[in-house]
């Protein structure tokens, strides 16, 4: 059984490292052996928004990252496949539903996400 | 179980939105949360603001929330942690390192 990792993600993608580095953690997580827990909050939520356009700029559409490491939690250890969350209060707040998101993010409220912050001893705040 | 949450910003930013909802909720879950206030989260002492979010801390500490307070970072921002009308314990650095050592799990919404 491979450990969890709880991977908080508060910061947007562009204008900051730390959404970057949350999906680095994530993806690394993945190819260490861990099973990586992922959720979604406050501006973190805009990391799983369809249709981002970077363009020329400096920035990575991280939606992209999300989706490919989505894939790999769930179907390279599909007998312990990883989570995927968002916090429905951030989507509502930043007026976003669910289908403006990538596939396979489960919606959950902020009493599961402090939840998950109270049982996982392994994690990590971006 | 024993939880500390650390915070370095507020009362207006999200850190200290987040960190106040996810004490809330750990709270109603029964567990025993501690806030440890550094930086520039120690303005939550300061008797002259008065936000939604500050009144939440005070609803917390009424909820048996455990609150703390640098010394140090207070001073520098001109508060006085003697005179605090909140409920804090002020502490140094020997004290967050206790705190961290002695609790369960460790939020640092840094």
């Amino acid at each position: 059984m491979s450990k969890d990792i709880l991977i908080v993600v508060r910061h947007g993608p562009y204008g900051g490292f730390q959404a970057a580095e949350a999906m680095r953690h994530a993806n690394g997580s993945i190819s260490l052996g861990f099973r990586p827990v992922v959720v979604l909050v406050d501006d973190g939520v805009y990391l799983a928004k369809e249709g981002q356009e970077p363009s020329q700029s400096q920035w990575l559409s991280l939606s992209e990252t999300l989706e490919e490491i989505i894939v790999r939690g769930l179907y390279e250890k599909k007998d312990n496949p990883a989570e995927f969350y968002v916090e429905q209060e951030s989507l509502l707040k930043r007026g976003l539903e669910a289908e403006d998101l990538v596939e396979d993010l489960q919606a959950v409220d902020h009493n599961t996400v402090s939840e998950l912050m109270a049982n996982n001893p392994l994690q990590l705040i971006f | 179980m024993k939880i500390t949450v650390l915070l370095k910003s507020g009362p207006f930013t999200a850190e200290a939105d987040r960190a106040l909802r996810s004490a809330s909720d750990m709270l109603a879950m029964g567990h025993s949360v501690h806030l440890y206030l550094l930086q520039d989260a120690v303005n939550f002492c300061r008797a002259d603001i008065k936000d939604s979010s500050s009144q939440d801390m005070g609803g917390l500490i009424d909820e048996k929330l455990k609150v703390y307070v640098l010394i140090q970072d207070a001073g520098l921002r001109g508060i006085d942690v003697d005179s605090v009308s909140l409920p804090v314990s002020g502490g140094d650095y020997e004290s967050i390192v206790e705190l961290v050592e002695s609790s369960d799990r460790v939020i640092g919404l840094l």
